[in-house]
């Protein structure tokens, strides 16, 4: 097979518009966060603090501390500086750097999102190909409820639930927690196995939809009758000639389900308590914790704009029309 | 020359086709009763407009028509070589498929497969049907590609569908049609959707290779001219059925069906005079319906002869050499289809205001 070739001045002008992307984002988030009501200092002291003696001075002490001081546009600018250094300032509710609050939440929520996609990906185009292959039979029919049902379920609800089914009452896996697999991969693999379900039941339903209505659009087209024609196997006719051309848009959205996870994880990380990103952030926002939203806003950009641009590459790779 | 051709044993034989779709809750009859005849090495055309069920009847010799929809007479059979292939189980059907029985399809744009090689879709067809290594192949497939005088085979292997022409493109169709040397090779309007300067070229490499190789040939088309070009004998459908049947000198000398004599006088011919304006057909559609079908001649209602008999009676093929199904037809040859009933359109129904 020919590898489609990939000409540098698209991946610039990707590079070049990602950055931009950046910008517009860190803006945005530094915006909303100061322009929305409460105080972090205020928020920090407590509300029992406040009318105490002395209450004004330590507010303005904690002001400085955490450089809210400044006019807007040189709080931004020093923030942009830290970065460009390696630095995303510490959090304010422990000092600590947010840089390693983030790379401490950052595995369970990557392995959670990565290992969900990885099974239901490929789980989605089996079963949506196999329905699609007989339309209104019972595959189809199961299929297609199975998917209305995972839709129509709560994450967190289907998450609760089994933590019921599978932690308290038969006591097969852990219902909290996080371990990491350089810790014991065993315990990692049980500590896991909750979420990701949880999420692949999500993502099964809704990828196996775009894959049912896909397989059955390019199985009505002339290539695969003549593939058929040619005596061509069933099985390769449809995992091989007519999987190629669906997985085109297939791609594009299992790119959007990404950035969707990634916040969507929230919830699911929250059932569990595996202290990824998500839960990091909740808190950062409950407690105005600038630098923290921040910087997860900002790892959060990233990791979404990498992705789709992956997903561009992969695009072109899939279908050569594009280069 | 047709009483050598009625000798041979025939290599394919349709009888009695009846195929109908289901479409929800209604079963739709799409072709009512077809028979035809190929014996090897003959070249068959087979010539009628959108929806007279050409293509359909084509599908069904290669069983590729969705099983779930698709119901076929319960004395239909389609003979290969001794198998009746409408009850041949999937797995042997398949083997037929591009082996000894291959297909060449309308549109090139949209037959290849637009995200594989053209490689990635030759070879496998060389690998399946003559148990290939790679290589061999390999070597196959540029053979094959030459073969349909493609100039640059090892590069063209390598091309995408979206970097070759219309005219490369249903070449290579045919190459991977032809390479397994297949015993009847249906071609479905082969050169409709190409240029008309591509046309002819198509066509003449088409010929060569079934004399080459001593293959049948069911050439479908909606074009006079092709079958001229290509056939010896042909049949003449519309709206399901067949409705005349013969040697191809006999019909375009003496066609005996208002049709087939409406589509003759419609083509324009190069040498000749030069009519002052080309005779078209009066308007009108094929009708599907069964109960319209079932009452009288489907051809009817857009039939210059017609008289009331064919509103009521359905006529009848006879199954010789050449034969039409029409109650009038008689008469009608032996008046020179002189127009006789005020039943015939008037001139402005059946001209219409065309420009030269």
């Amino acid at each position: 097979m020919r590898t489609p070739r990939l000409r540098t001045g698209t991946l610039a002008a990707r590079l070049a518009r990602t950055v931009g992307v950046l910008v517009v984002i860190s803006l945005i988030v530094f915006l909303a966060l100061r322009l929305t009501p409460g105080d972090p200092a205020a928020l920090l002291l407590g509300p029992q603090a406040v009318g105490q003696p002395g209450y004004k001075i330590e507010l303005a002490n904690l002001h400085r501390q955490m450089g809210l001081n400044y006019p807007l546009p040189v709080q931004y600018l020093i923030w942009l500086k830290g970065i460009l250094s390696g630095n995303l300032g510490n959090s304010n509710q422990n000092g600590e750097p947010v840089i390693r609050l983030l790379a401490g939440a950052a595995p369970p929520t990557l392995f959670l999102i990565g290992l969900s996609l990885a099974i239901a990906i490929p789980l989605s185009i089996v079963i949506g190909t196999t329905a699609a292959y007989r339309p209104s039979g019972i595959a189809d029919r199961f299929v297609r409820a199975l998917a209305d049902l995972s839709l129509a379920t709560p994450t967190f609800w289907l998450g609760l639930l089994l933590v019921i089914l599978f932690a308290v009452r038969l006591h097969l896996l852990p219902a909290t927690g996080y371990v990491s697999p350089l810790v014991s991969p065993m315990q990692f693999a049980r500590s896991m196995a909750l979420p990701v379900v949880t999420v692949v039941v999500y993502l099964v339903g809704v990828l196996t939809r775009y894959v049912y209505a896909e397989m059955c659009e390019v199985g009505a087209q002339d290539y695969v009758r003549t593939a058929r024609a040619m005596g061509i196997a069933e099985p390769t006719v449809l995992f091989r000639y007519a999987l190629r051309n669906a997985l085109i848009p297939l791609i594009a959205i299992v790119g959007v389900q990404f950035a969707a996870l990634i916040s969507g994880a929230i919830v699911v990380e929250q059932v569990f308590g595996l202290g990824g990103v998500g839960q990091l952030m909740l808190q950062g926002v409950v407690l105005k914790d600038y630098p923290l939203v921040q910087g997860g806003v900002l790892l959060i950009t990233i990791l979404v704009t990498v992705v789709t641009t992956l997903a561009d590459l992969l695009y072109r790779w899939v279908d050569p029309r594009l280069t | 020359m047709s009483e050598q051709e009625k000798v041979l044993a025939p290599l394919l034989e349709i009888n009695n086709l009846a195929v109908s779709f289901r479409s929800g809750r209604r079963t739709v009859p799409i072709i009512h009763g077809v028979s035809m005849r190929v014996a090897a090495g003959e070249r068959v055309g087979v010539i009628g407009e959108s929806g007279s069920g050409k293509t359909v009847t084509a599908l069904s010799v290669l069983g590729l028509h969705d099983k779930r929809r698709t119901r076929y007479g319960t004395v239909s059979a389609i003979e290969f070589g001794g198998t009746d292939l409408l009850r041949l189980p999937p797995k042997d059907m398949r083997k037929l498929r591009g082996g000894d029985i291959a297909m060449v399809f309308q549109d090139p744009a949209t037959s290849l497969n637009p995200v594989f090689t053209i490689a990635a879709q030759l070879l496998p067809v060389l690998r399946i049907h003559q148990n290939l290594s790679r290589r061999a192949a390999h070597e196959a497939a540029v053979a094959a590609l030459a073969a349909v005088e493609i100039r640059d085979p090892v590069r063209v292997l390598n091309s995408y569908p979206h970097e070759l022409s219309g005219g490369m493109r249903q070449r290579i169709l045919i190459a991977m049609a032809v390479a397994c040397r297949p015993r009847l090779l249906i071609a479905d309007e082969p050169t409709s959707a190409l240029d008309v300067t591509v046309q002819a070229t198509v066509l003449d490499l088409l010929s060569e290779l079934v004399t080459e190789s001593a293959m049948s040939l069911l050439l479908i088309t909606h074009d006079m001219g092709v079958i001229a070009r290509l056939c010896s004998y042909m049949y003449v459908m519309y709206a399901g059925r067949v409705v005349e049947q013969g040697p191809v000198k006999d019909l375009f000398q003496s066609s005996w069906h208002p049709y087939t004599r409406g589509l003759l006088q419609s083509t324009p011919r190069m040498n000749g005079p030069r009519p002052r304006r080309l005779a078209t057909l009066t308007a009108g559609q094929s009708d599907l319906q069964p109960d319209v079908s079932i009452t009288g001649c489907s051809f009817a209602s857009r039939c210059p002869y017609a008289i009331e008999r064919c509103y009521t009676e359905v006529p009848v093929l006879a199954s010789a050499h050449h034969a039409a199904s029409c109650h009038r037809w008689q008469e009608l040859v032996a008046s020179g289809f002189a127009v006789a009933n005020s039943l015939a359109p008037t001139p402005s129904a059946a001209g219409g205001q065309d420009s030269d």
